[in-house]
Formats: structure tokens, sequence, C-alpha cells
């Protein structure tokens, strides 16, 4: 499991998803602090305090955009005979191993944003705690169509 | 082979209708019961005959309900499914596949018992949890609706003649807890979480009073008093022992009433492959397990039970995540002997010499430090806004910083990981002693992770995710970590028994 070669990349593509998130996110919040600056809604937000919270905005602007390859990097996969493996996280790396024999079902998502670059998410359920399961963003619908098959052929022939 | 006929739908007894009264007027009066002082408060004229006229035509209506809700409430067995309807202006339909039923379990309370009928409920297992209650028929067709769901259609014929090989070492009693024992578990109970139960019911009644009352604020009454009386409690340390004994005592008897509501006459009986636990003082429960849907088991116990010679054993069921804390089975007052005996039944687990354990990396205790500091800054940032005096400042701390340095210590020392033939040990506690046993097959996902100060000790954290909830490794040296993820992993990609 630590031979890191082993483990396939999610689509380039994904990366461009993930930088439009942020964007969105930080458009968000920026339009947020600036309403609240306009509207005077909270006393004492001007002078110092207002620069302060801007530049914070503008740091915390640079790294999202900055550490989103970082974490696109970090988030792979890997299909082997009896299992899937996920892992990501660049705090705190955690890797998520479902065996095939534990699946409940496999389902794929396709958000609008998603979909727009052909891309879909894939979600393994097992009997565990549910939202704890396995959710891989960023494959393209092709593989992770293919993947999905390949799991629900080893589920069904047990 | 029963004389009741599961395949046509069938009414519960015509004695559902009390219960069914019975549940509505209780509903009714825990949403309404804060309204009944204003018939006594305010001086409405001929108010008696008002309150009655609404009282008996509120009785009428929801007897009208309590009969309809009996007409429309039918069932029935339909090939691999259990078919129940309900409803007259809102139809519902539930089926449920049979093989997916996890256990059926009897409930008797009070008015139950009274009128000789049975209340059945039927667990299933899955993602998505359905659940059902039958809440009256006799017992006899009870016995015989819970033969027929747990029969497994499925079973092949060579597994038929080993169930009737088991058939005759069928229905033996292996535990009854006696009253003396049942006291011993009450007064080991631990009376702090008691203390902290009465506190929160204490509030919230508290509360309910302040929505009758009008002009009387709960809250405010409280911290006005504690305001008031603040050099008084907080300089005086006997008012502080006083409050605490008094707190004490409260809870020692609320522990004995809760131990003896939930665990009167609990009793173990071994049948086939599963075994049944009934218990209960007004209410009787009766809940079935079957073995291989056991996902773990975990032990409890603390240095007053340890010196009593009994322990907590806490089964989880598939699910049981989901379901209410209260519905969990829980044998208490369990000796070592029978202790070992459940062991072996369900996980065939027997402790040797060539097990092995693994231990937490030294930077468990170092984070655990760390956390505990951080804590004690909060708790000193308290003391700091209210104001202590040094002495009070220096006593407080005198006494708190040794107690969690204890804590801390004595829980890294009770923390291990062992393994055991097929299945995993784990040792957790700080004052009490926390030991769960798992046939590790049964895991579904296992998860590694490390932060990043972790991957610079060479540590990381493993979960696995059972049916049950998670079990947690924290701190392993990292080539421990991967040797049990790898041993995990694939004991559960190779095994050919079911996890459920």
């Amino acid at each position: 499991m630590e031979d890191q070669s082993q483990f396939n990349s999610l689509d380039g593509s994904y990366y461009k998803v993930m930088i439009i998130k942020r964007l969105l996110f930080f458009l968000i919040l920026v339009a947020v602090f600036l309403g609240l600056y306009f509207m005077n809604r909270i006393e004492g937000l001007k002078g110092l305090l207002f620069y302060l919270i801007a530049a914070g905005l503008v740091v915390l602007g640079i790294l999202l955009f900055v550490m989103a390859g970082v974490f696109f990097r970090r988030k792979k996969y890997r299909l082997f005979d009896k299992n899937l493996t996920y892992q990501e996280g660049v705090l705190i790396h955690k890797e998520t191993v479902v065996p095939f024999s534990r699946i409940q079902h496999v389902e794929i998502d396709e958000g609008p944003l998603e979909r727009f670059f052909s891309l879909a998410t894939l979600s393994v359920y097992t009997a565990g705690d549910s939202g704890k399961d396995l959710k891989i963003n960023g494959l393209r619908l092709d593989k992770a169509q293919e993947i999905k098959d390949f799991i629900t052929n080893y589920i069904k022939d047990e | 082979m029963s004389e009741f006929n599961f395949d046509e739908l069938s009414r519960q007894s015509p004695k559902g209708i009390v219960i069914n009264y019975g549940v509505l007027l209780y509903k009714l009066g825990k949403s309404f019961w804060i309204f009944i002082p204003i018939f006594f408060s305010k001086s409405i004229d001929n108010k008696l005959t008002y309150f009655i006229a609404i009282l008996g035509i509120l009785a009428l209506v929801l007897l009208i309900i309590a009969v309809v809700q009996f007409l429309y409430f039918k069932f029935k067995i339909d090939g691999e499914y259990f078919i129940l309807n309900q409803g007259m202006i809102f139809k519902k339909k539930t089926s449920i596949p049979i093989e997916r039923i996890q256990s059926v379990n009897f409930k008797q309370n009070l008015i139950h018992q009274l009128i000789n009928i049975t209340q059945v409920e039927i667990q299933t297992a899955g993602a998505k949890d359905v659940e059902v209650s039958i809440k009256a028929i006799s017992r006899q067709k009870a016995e015989a609706l819970k033969k027929r769901l747990q029969s497994d259609s499925r079973v092949i014929v060579s597994e038929d003649i080993d169930e009737e090989v088991q058939e005759v070492i069928q229905d033996e009693l292996i535990y009854k807890l006696s009253i003396i024992e049942l006291l011993k578990v009450s007064f080991s109970e631990n009376h702090v979480r008691s203390f902290f139960w009465i506190i929160a019911i204490v509030f919230s009644f508290g509360y309910q009073l302040e929505d009758v009352i009008g002009d009387w604020n709960f809250a405010d009454q409280v911290i006005k008093f504690v305001v008031q009386n603040k050099s008084a409690i907080s300089g005086s340390l006997m008012v502080l022992g006083l409050a605490f004994v008094i707190g004490l005592i409260i809870s020692i008897i609320v522990s004995f009433v809760r131990v003896f509501l939930r665990h009167f006459e609990q009793n173990v009986i071994k049948r086939n492959d599963g075994i049944q636990v009934s218990e209960g003082l007004f209410t009787r429960r009766e809940d079935v397990l079957k073995i291989k849907k056991i996902q773990y088991s975990v032990t409890v116990t603390n240095p007053i039970k340890r010196k009593l010679g009994i322990q907590t054993v806490r089964i989880r069921q598939a699910g049981s995540a989901k379901t209410k804390k209260k519905k969990l089975v829980q044998l208490v007052g369990v000796k070592n002997e029978f202790l070992a005996q459940l062991n072996n039944l369900f996980f065939h687990y027997k402790p040797s010499e060539n097990s092995e354990t693994f231990k937490p990396s030294r930077y468990y205790l170092f984070r655990m430090f760390v956390r505990t500091f951080l804590f004690l800054l909060v708790v000193n940032g308290f003391f700091f806004i209210n104001q202590f005096s040094t002495m009070n400042w220096i006593l407080a701390n005198v006494l708190i910083i040794p107690f969690s340095v204890f804590l801390v210590i004595l829980k890294f020392k009770k923390t291990y990981f062992n393994f055991e033939n097929k299945t995993l040990v784990v040792g957790d506690g700080k004052i009490g002693t926390i030991t769960t046993i798992i046939e590790y097959f049964k895991t579904q996902n296992i998860t590694y992770s490390q932060s990043f100060i972790q991957k610079r000790r060479g540590v990381a954290t493993l979960k696995l995710q059972t049916a049950s909830g998670v079990i947690k490794l924290p701190c392993l040296h990292q080539e421990d970590a991967r040797i049990i993820q790898k041993r995990i992993v694939s004991e559960v990609e190779n095994t050919t028994r079911d996890w459920i």
C-alpha cells in the first residue's frame, strides 16, 4: 500500500473544477464582507480593522489557489483485484480501503459543473456509518462507469 | 405447522385498541400538560364544566382514532416479504424482505402485562433502516410470527440436519441476575454520570415550568442565586462538600431506580444460533440476538465493579449505531467465568500465550498531554474571568493538574491492541477499563490517517468502520499501522464467512 506508483491520479480537468469551486467560494466571501462594509452593519468595521480583514482575505485567497494544486495531487485512487483504495488530504493524509466484499452499492453522480467537464463522482457504500464511506470526485464518466461495473460484477459473482 | 395463518392479512388483537388509546392519551398528556395549571389558576366561570366538556370530546375523538388505527392496521407474510398496511387517510404500506430482518423482539409494559398481550418489534439492517412495531398481539401469535420471520428460507438441506442436532441443546438458561447482584450493579454504577443526568433533568424541567408561569425566569433565578451567594458558595468548602454529598446521595438513588427498572431479573437463554436476553421490572423486554449478527462487544468495568468481581457487557449488533442507545443490549453484573463463556460463544475467543500485542507510540502520551494542557488553559481562563482569589486559584490547580496528569497516564497505560487468532482486542479507559472485542473480518472499511505532525513522528491512526460504529486505534507506529491494515484488509477480502 505504500507503493505510490500503483495509485492513479484524478482526471486533469477536475483541477479546473476545484479552481472554479474555490473561486465561487472566495467571491461569496468577498461579497459578504463588502456587503457588510457598505451597509455599515457592523460597528467599527472601518479603518484599521477593515484593512486587516481585507488583508486576511487576500492571504486566504492566495492560499486557496496556491494550495489547490497540492490538494489535487494528493487525491489518488487505486482499483485492486479485491479492494478500492482512495487517498486524500494535505494537513491530514487519509487512506481508506474498501474491500469489494463489503460494498452494499455503488452510485455515480454528476453535478452540473462536473457534467460540463464530463466528470462524475463515484460513491461506494458499505454497512458502516453512512457518509463515512468512499467518495471519489473527478473521475471521467466512462472511467467511473467502468469501476462501477467492475465492482458490481465482483459483488454478483460472490 | 401453527394455528395462525399469516398468509392472509390479519389485524392485531382487539385489545390493541386499549394500547392505541393509551399511547394517544399519553401523547396528548405529554404535549399539553403545561396547560393543565391554567384550569386551576385562572378563575373562569364554570371552568369545571368547560374542562370536563373539552376533556370528554378529546377522549372520544382519541377513542375513535384508536379504533380506526386498529381497523386499518393489517399485516401478513407474502412469500419472501413481510407486509404491513396502516392508516385510513394516509395509507402507508411497508414491505420488508424477510431475509433482511435482523431481529424480532418482544416488549411488554405494565398495560401489556395486565391485559396479557405482547408488543413485537421488527428490526432490519441495511443502509436505510426500517423499523416496524406491532403493538398488541397474543403471546402465542407473537411466537408463531417470530418463528416464521426468523426461519431462513434459504437454508440448504445439509444445514437443516445441523439444526436438528442443535435442537437437542436448545433453550439453555446460561445466566440469571439475582437481586443481590442487581444491588451490586446499582451501587457500582457511574454516579457522576447520574449526577449530570439529574442536573440536565432539573434544568429542562425548570424551563418547562418557565413556559407555564409567565413572569418566572428559571435561568435568571439560578444565576441570581449563584451570584448572590457567590461568596458563600466559593468561599466555604463546607457548602461545597455538603452539596457534593447531597448530589451523590441523590445520584445513587437515581442509579438504583434506573438499574432496577431496566435490568430487573435479567436472564440469558441460549437457543440454537443465538441468545435471548429478557429483563425489566414494569416493562419486560425480550431481545433476541443471533450470534453471527453480533459485530463486536464492549466490556466496561470500574474499580468498584472490579472489587465486586462484575462487569458490564454491551453487545453491538449491526445497525445499532443508528438505533437509539436504549435499544442496546447490555448485560450487567457479568462475572469473569460468564464473560469468558460469552467471548467464546460470540467470537470463539480464548486468550492465549501466542497473541500479539501492539501499544500506541509515546507520541500518543505527548498528544494527550498537549490537549490536557490546552484544556487547563481554558479552565484557568475561566477562573481568571471569575476573579478567583489567588488562594482558591492555587488550590484549584493543585487539585486539577495532578489529577489530569494521572488520568492521561492511566489512559496511556490502558490502551493496547491485541491480536489473538482472528480476533482483535482493544483496551482503553481511564479510571474505568473498556475492552472491545471484534472478529476483525467484520470490518466494513478501514482508514489510515496521518496528520502532518504525526507524519514527522512516524505515527498513524487506524479507524475500523463496522456496521455498528467505529473502532479507533490511535497513534500507532506507522509500520505497525501498515501491518495491522494489511492483516485486516486481507482477512476481510479472503474470509468465506458472512459479516451478518
